[in-house]
């Protein structure tokens, strides 16, 4: 953990001697992101650090004299005792004791100039690592509104570093402080660390000289870092476990229990030490260099906001109404951009197919690649739609109450207001829910929401339900309020939050270990958002959709393709293209004969003859199985293979012909239709509960970091799917509506 | 602002206490102390500055009662009642 205070040389950076690294440290909420983004601009790197799920955001940028700098966005931090994942990746690269990453020459501390007491209380614990320092002191204009006057120049002689005043948002100041990055290299002078004055810290000092000594002795240099971890090590027993292992583990138990034993006799609780310690001489700082001039306003605006918004009655009023007009405008904005993307995979497949000499190359390029990408990439836009609406969210302020209002619910099954986004977004898309995740704090709870996160109807549920609805379920209204297809697609969304929370609640008292989570959650003030920000995140999202869905659906695709293709039937030529142009019957029954064709002794096919027998009971045959096979790349792949199965030309999600060709379809042997609205309410149960998305299972492990949990989601929800199936059918069946 | 020595706690508990979760909505208090041993959670609210001799003002309920949103060295924080009702202090006038 310490070996950043024994060892005080800064080591050569990876990417050579050339290049400073430079760690941008702050609290949540402190405007860290967006001053990254305001230095870097566009050019960001998005990756992970080695061997942890945490994101690793870099950006690079040079002096006018050619020296590069590498700026690393650093998880937000409220102290250097983590509590969360990312948390923990951010304090260890600062302690330089993981393997993640080397120790950064040059570290800019961001600090919300509006929470300068709470921001000091991180800066004090990094100055104490024994690093050169930046302060950067953003939101100075909320400062100037709230009536406050920062005496600058006083502060940066009190904490010895520069100190840059800064406008993240309106880009003011950011020169300034990249002047100040590039003037800092040749010095890389450390900052001093917090030797504070006032009678308590020396009080303290006095209490922890024993301590300290034995640390200089083991390594550590400076008064401050030695006082700082002294109290830290008296503070948290693990730090303590630590030095412990470097030897002579027995004397410092000992001078552990002492300093321990002085500060209960005076009244201090030993956890406590460090806080107090901090925050006392931080007290002092801030009454010297903060005047208070007149009466502030910025608090009261967002009172009077949120005596509206997290009202009693109107907050959760105005929070369904909100919800409700986003994820309506995903659906109906998003509709346009999707039939364009949709029209335009068209024309490439038409042009693939006219430019390529027919054959396997062209099959594999048109069927495989360009259709199964193509169907992924069709929810770009609500992808991008989502993440607009989540960035606007959170970037006013508004999210953090919609955690505030919706916790005692969460609370309830186990979970926290924290959950309420990444369950949200998974109505869009798993993908991003799981994703979001991440600023969970709580291991246990993060772990739960990832896995009933897929719970939530995604919008390529939303294709299958739209096909079954409007094929089986006819247009009636129930005392002229209740719309009998509406309320199937509601109770579908329904289905699957409950059997949510009667999941969360099951895995959070049996499964997952760990302890529950408290909720502690910053309730920003409203602001208004950022629109370049707003646009760089959005960016970033889909950025990170493309290249995640693209490299797995690609290879699925090509599987898929292959497995619907061979072996090829011999005799008869002009019908082995599933789905190709050469098809050119249109009518239904004439299509519902083709089906014997090619895809039936195709490889898929034969498997969907075998599995046959297994999904019979639901009500499925082995048409429908080769599409619940085919769906585990992606749900809404199963409307593209009833497509090609049916061998309807122009496979549109919404096509008529799909639509009256699986209306039509009917068993050889006995002559009764193969779809009733049973079986479709059977299948759409079945793809409520089903996990059949490989781009889930895949981010679930690259989540989880492991293997195990996304086998264990994908089979319990595959055997929930197969059991509320087989009921829904069979039950069904005994009442007479088969 | 904060103070270290035993006899200002003592003599705090000698006015009327309470805990952060029964204060009402509008009033401040003075943080005078902890209910049982600081465990992780509280401790990162004793990060946050909630630390004996802080200011502390109740802003109001979540509609559903559960969590209460306070203001602590200028800026508002939400935290769970049971969270709340282990934060001792004693109400200002």
């Amino acid at each position: 953990m310490n070996s950043d205070l024994l060892e005080k040389t800064v080591p050569p950076s990876k990417s050579g001697p050339t290049c400073f690294r430079v760690a941008i440290v702050g609290n949540p909420n402190s405007g860290k992101t967006s001053l990254f983004n305001a230095l870097t601009g566009l050019k960001h790197k998005i990756g992970n650090f080695p061997g942890v799920t945490v994101e690793r955001i870099s950006g690079m940028i040079a002096s006018p004299d050619k020296v590069a700098y590498e700026l690393i966005d650093l998880p937000g931090l409220y102290s250097l005792m983590p509590r969360s994942l990312d948390e923990r990746i951010a304090v260890e690269v600062l302690t330089g004791s993981a393997d993640l990453e080397p120790r950064p020459d040059l570290i800019i501390v961001v600090a919300d100039a509006t929470n300068l007491q709470r921001s000091l209380y991180l800066f004090t614990q990094v100055a104490d690592l024994g690093y050169p320092i930046i302060l950067a002191l953003n939101m100075m204009d909320l400062v100037e509104k709230q009536g406050y006057r920062i005496n600058i120049d006083g502060l940066a002689r009190r904490l010895d570093v520069p100190i840059v005043p800064v406008i993240a948002k309106n880009k003011k100041g950011i020169q300034e402080l990249k002047q100040a990055v590039f003037s800092m290299d040749h010095t890389l002078q450390e900052a001093r660390g917090t030797s504070f004055d006032d009678s308590e810290s020396l009080e303290l000092s006095q209490i922890c000289l024993p301590l300290m000594h034995w640390l200089k002795q083991h390594g550590i240099k400076s008064e401050a870092g030695a006082f700082a971890e002294a109290l830290r090590i008296v503070s948290e027993p693990e730090i303590a476990e630590k030095w412990k292992q470097r030897g002579d583990g027995d004397a410092l138990q000992h001078l552990v229990e002492q300093v321990r034993t002085k500060f209960s006799e005076r009244g201090i609780p030993y956890r406590q030490a460090e806080v107090r310690y901090r925050y006392s001489a931080i007290d002092q700082i801030c009454a010297q260099n903060v005047l208070q001039e007149r009466k502030g306003q910025r608090t009261d605006v967002s009172e009077k906001i949120d005596s509206v918004l997290t009202h009693r009655v109107f907050g959760p009023l105005i929070m369904v109404l909100i919800l409700a007009t986003i994820f309506q405008s995903i659906y109906v904005w998003a509709s346009v951009p999707m039939d364009a993307i949709e029209g335009l995979i068209a024309w490439l497949g038409d042009q693939a197919t006219a430019f390529m000499p027919p054959g396997a190359l062209r099959e594999l390029i048109v069927d495989g690649v360009i259709a199964g990408v193509g169907a992924v990439l069709i929810f770009l836009p609500q992808i991008v739609f989502l993440f607009f609406f989540l960035a606007i969210l959170e970037d006013t302020g508004y999210l953090a109450r919609v955690a505030f209002i919706m916790d005692r619910f969460l609370a309830k099954v186990g979970l926290s207001g924290r959950s309420v986004v990444p369950l949200l977004s998974s109505f869009a898309c798993a993908i991003p829910g799981i994703m979001a995740a991440r600023t969970i704090q709580n291991n246990k709870d993060r772990l739960i929401t990832i896995l009933v996160a897929p719970f939530m109807s995604c919008s390529a549920r939303l294709p299958v339900y739209t096909l079954m609805i409007g094929a089986f379920f006819p247009d009636i209204w129930f005392g002229g309020i209740f719309y009998l297809p509406g309320l199937i697609l509601l109770s579908m969304y329904l289905l699957g939050v409950i059997v949510a929370v009667i999941s969360a609640t099951i895995l959070q008292k049996w499964v997952v270990q760990g302890r529950s989570t408290n909720f502690i959650m910053e309730l920003p003030i409203y602001r208004a958002p950022v629109w370049h920000f707003v646009f760089v995140r959005v960016y970033d999202a889909a950025r990170l959709f493309v290249a995640n869905a693209g490299k797995i659906i690609l290879a699925i695709s090509i599987i898929l393709w292959f497995l619907a293709s061979y072996p090829k039937k011999q005799t008869d030529t002009v019908a082995t293209t599933p789905g190709g142009a050469e098809q050119v019957e249109n009518s239904a029954s004439k299509a519902v004969g083709k089906v014997d064709s090619q895809i039936r002794q195709s490889y898929a096919g034969q498997l969907g003859r075998v599995i046959e027998p297994v999904i019979e009971p639901l009500g499925f045959d082995w048409k429908i199985g080769i599409g619940l096979i085919t769906s585990f790349a992606a749900r809404e792949v199963i409307i593209s293979t009833m497509a090609t199965i049916y061998n309807v030309e122009d496979a549109d999600e919404t096509s008529i012909d799909l639509r009256t060709a699986i209306k039509k379809d009917v068993y050889a042997d006995t002559g009764k239709p193969v779809f009733t609205p049973l079986v479709a309410l059977s299948l759409m149960v079945f793809f409520v509960l089903a996990c059949q998305c490989m781009s889930t299972l895949a981010i679930v492990r690259k989540e989880t970091g492991s293997w195990k949990w996304p086998i264990a989601m994908f089979v319990y929800m595959f055997i929930l799917a197969y059991v509320a199936s087989f009921a829904v059918f069979q039950v069904g069946s005994l009442l007479g509506f088969a | 602002m904060s103070t270290f020595k035993p006899q200002d706690a003592q003599s705090a508990r000698a006015v009327a206490e309470l805990t952060l979760d029964l204060m009402r909505p509008g009033e401040e208090a003075v943080i005078s102390g902890y209910h049982n041993d600081v465990e992780d959670e509280a401790l990162r609210l004793l990060e946050m500055g909630l630390i004996i001799g802080s200011v502390v003002r109740f802003i109001k309920k979540a509609p559903f009662g559960d969590p209460i949103q306070i203001r602590i060295r200028g800026f508002d924080l939400s935290l769970r009642r049971n969270l709340a009702r282990s934060i001792i202090a004693t109400p200002i006038r």
